[in-house]
């Protein structure tokens, strides 16, 4: 058992769920100190232990009966328990199709699994790395190859011919009954076969992948799929490096003014001379509101930037945010309950249904019309889109009349400078409007714009 | 008396609290393994009443330290009360002076002070806030930690190393070490990402919203006064409602406020005016309401099915 949770968690870090040693040992503790070796408390028990965040537990549900799934059921010869006179009609119609049933089927009804070299030869060699996620397209594509449909199609002609042949209902339903309990232990050895090969695959794979590094300066159109959970813990981890400097700022910021009551209290000590003095702490976390395009070719940027965020939580004093295609929507309370990465998601679902026409002039002329409360003096507002009106209204001052209004207004391009004021794109009028325009062509430019946003204060 | 995941089930039912099966596990897990736990989940599924529940259960007394921005030491570990240990020691000058008369040197004196070093550095000075007390506890507590993600990182990081140790050095006094472990849970509504150390040294709980059933059960639990019928019907609207694509699903305490305005009601069954005008308690958007409004309009006997189950 040890063995096998050990193999367990190298092949949750092989999917790319992060376990650090001290969490294994921790899942042995566990898996020991459950009383009664009962399966659900013992998942429970690994699980605790292993995942600590909700977007892994999915992987671990999947991995788990791959590596302690018991043995599958195993196929039963079908028509046993038939009344000597049915017996005889299905043996009979089975010596007439004998030329039509293929042999698959045969061994089905005769309780004979499929023996693993075919299995093997038929699912061929897995790539090195695949999503368990993707497993299930794996064991149907193997079902397939099996030529699960084609039997499903000639038991269906087999029931026909039974019951014009006087099969009586009960003994048909008797033996469909037997014969999905067949099919059924078929997928489960199939999954588990599927399952097996993809433990010795994962087996293979080195437990840390070092080949995060290029990521961070690609531009962001050019990832794909499989970069994006390396990027997200990419992110993860330039915000952490951004939430210490940020948070030495903070300490060292320039703000002194004497706290009376404080210097008071702690100097009671020294007999109310006041020894050391304290100092006021200036407000120095920014006070964000963000105004997001969502459209097809930003949505990831957005994603990315919404994630910083909400990272960095803890380093901002209140943050609202906004999103637009053509109509602006407050999407702060969505962000509130779900980490961005689920929660865009659903933000786009939500967004009233249009042309998908970006239109940045009409969400800007919502906002101040009905959002104005979101911005003060203290608030740095933050635009992120390309800027790219398509030939609608830009309303440039409605910019102009924000930036009086807020402490500074801030644009977030993914497009580099040369392609402004291309076409569509009104982002030559829009960055004479704003504070500053940073370029976030990828991760590390994105990183450095948000630095840059904590640091000026 | 909590000695299996099954035990604590019946301790956690008889406070009122409907534990399911994995809550059961991993607390039980954390009292084996004197592990913290971070739960997690969305708003008001039940996380801080868990700990109450717990502590009740577990007959511990329940020490809670709500977190907030700006929180640190001397609001979460203690204070040391300087103004009280002035007062006592302008009130005590009289008895001192009695004390020293007979002191012939100065260092006979400051001896004898030194003597009473005691009294002026003790517990009577230090204000305890609540992880000194969950320390000091002479009987094992329960520590809540509420809402750790409200809190700045530089405290988690704090926390990481008083959590380990479960001792603190106070510069008057000295060290002082746990006579017990208290059991910790930190509880979570996901406003940030929690920082890996921390996460690595708890173990790790999710609450969701309860399946059908475990709602009813709980219902009926918390408002005993409804009707079954109608107790059935509110679960099974307010679970419908979870599958709609809303900003902000109904969690189990709005569950039981629902079932409670009902009954405030009187309603005697869940008709659609009622359902219409009780909505508000329910779902606080309004993009929601139109969408449970739209819902109910689709399926207008909905509601009116579920009493024949």
């Amino acid at each position: 058992m040890e063995n096998r949770i050990i193999e367990f968690v190298s092949g949750l870090r092989a999917a790319g769920v992060r376990i650090s040693i001290a969490e294994s040992r921790d899942a042995f503790l566990a898996s020991s100190n459950v009383p009664v070796p009962q399966r659900e408390t013992f998942r429970v028990a690994l699980r605790t232990t292993l995942i600590k965040a909700e977007r892994d537990r999915e992987t671990f549900d999947r991995l788990f009966p791959m590596y302690f799934g018991g043995d599958p059921p195993e196929q039963q010869p079908v028509g046993q328990n038939l009344q000597p006179a049915d017996s005889e009609t299905l043996q009979q119609m089975l010596r007439e199709l004998q030329a039509e049933l293929s042999e698959m089927l045969r061994d089905l009804l005769q309780g004979k699994a499929p023996a693993e070299d075919q299995l093997r030869a038929q699912l061929g060699r897995l790539p090195a790395r695949v999503d368990p996620r993707m497993l299930p397209r794996v064991e149907r594509e193997l079902q397939r190859r099996l030529g699960v449909a084609q039997m499903l199609r000639e038991i269906e002609a087999l029931l026909d011919a039974l019951e014009r042949a006087g099969m009586p209902a009960t003994a048909l339903q008797a033996l469909r009954a037997e014969i999905e309990q067949n099919l059924q232990a078929l997928a489960a050895q199939v999954a588990r076969f599927v399952g097996q090969q993809w433990r010795e695959r994962a087996a293979q794979i080195p437990a840390e992948e070092a080949s995060d590094a290029g990521l961070a300066d690609r531009p962001f159109q050019s990832l794909g799929d499989a970069d994006y959970a390396q990027l997200q813990r990419e992110v993860r981890r330039l915000a952490a490096r951004v939430r210490t400097r940020a948070a030495l700022r903070h300490k060292r910021g320039r703000g002194r003014l004497l706290d009376a009551k404080t210097t008071l209290r702690a100097n009671v000590r020294h007999g109310g001379v006041p020894f050391a003095l304290h100092f006021k702490r200036r407000h120095l976390k920014p006070k964000l509101t963000l105004i997001c395009d969502v459209s097809t070719s930003m949505r990831q940027v957005v994603e990315f930037l919404l994630t910083f965020i909400y990272e960095l939580q803890d380093q901002l004093s209140r943050t609202r945010s906004f999103a637009f295609i053509d109509q602006l929507l407050d999407i702060s309370p969505e962000l509130a309950a779900a980490p961005p990465a689920t929660a865009i998601p659903r933000i786009l679902r939500n967004l009233p249904a249009g042309h998908y026409n970006t239109d940045l002039g009409a969400a800007l002329n919502q906002f101040v019309t009905h959002h104005l409360d979101a911005v003060d003096q203290r608030t740095t507002l933050i635009i992120c889109g390309d800027g790219r009106n398509n030939y609608n209204d830009p309303r440039c001052e409605l910019v102009e009349l924000l930036r009086r209004r807020v402490r500074r207004v801030l644009w977030l391009n993914p497009e580099p400078r040369y392609l402004w004021g291309s076409d569509d794109s009104d982002m030559g009028q829009y960055a004479a409007a704003v504070s500053a325009v940073h370029p976030v062509g990828n991760l590390r430019e994105l990183a450095a714009a948000v630095d840059s946003l904590m640091a000026s204060n | 008396m909590t000695n299996t995941p099954g035990q604590l089930d019946t301790a956690l039912k008889a406070q009122q609290y409907i534990p399911s099966e994995e809550i059961c596990t991993v607390m039980f897990l954390a009292q084996q393994l004197q592990k913290p736990v971070l739960v997690e989940g969305p708003a008001g599924v039940g996380k801080t009443e868990l700990a109450k529940a717990l502590a009740a259960a577990l007959g511990r007394p329940l020490i809670r330290l709500q977190c907030y921005e700006g929180l640190d030491e001397s609001k979460a570990l203690y204070e040391w009360e300087y103004s009280k240990q002035m007062l006592y020691t302008q009130l005590l000058s009289g008895k001192l002076q009695q004390m020293l008369a007979d002191a012939d040197t100065l260092a006979a004196a400051a001896d004898r002070i030194a003597k009473e070093d005691d009294v002026f550095f003790s517990m009577r000075f230090l204000l305890q806030r609540p992880l000194l007390r969950a320390i000091l506890s002479p009987e094992p507590a329960v520590l809540l930690i509420d809402e750790i993600d409200r809190a700045d990182s530089e405290f988690e990081a704090f926390l990481l190393e008083v959590l380990s140790d479960f001792q603190v050095s106070v510069p008057e006094i000295g060290t002082l070490v746990a006579t017990t472990k208290p059991l910790v849970l930190l509880t979570s509504n996901n406003t940030r990402e929690l920082s890996e150390a921390l996460k690595r040294r708890c173990l790790y709980l999710f609450i969701g919203y309860p399946a059908r059933a475990a709602e009813l059960e709980i219902v009926r639990l918390k408002v005993p006064a409804l009707g079954a019928q109608i107790a059935a019907q509110v679960v099974e609207a307010v679970q419908s409602l979870r599958g709609l694509d809303l900003r902000k699903a109904p969690s189990v305490a709005e569950t039981i406020d629902w079932a409670r305005a009902l009954l405030a009601l009187n309603a005697s069954a869940l008709t659609r005016d009622v359902f219409d005008s009780t909505l508000t308690v329910l779902l606080k958007y309004e993009g929601d309401l139109q969408k449970a409004r739209q819902m109910i309009r689709r399926e207008p006997r909905k509601p009116a099915a579920a009493d024949a189950a």
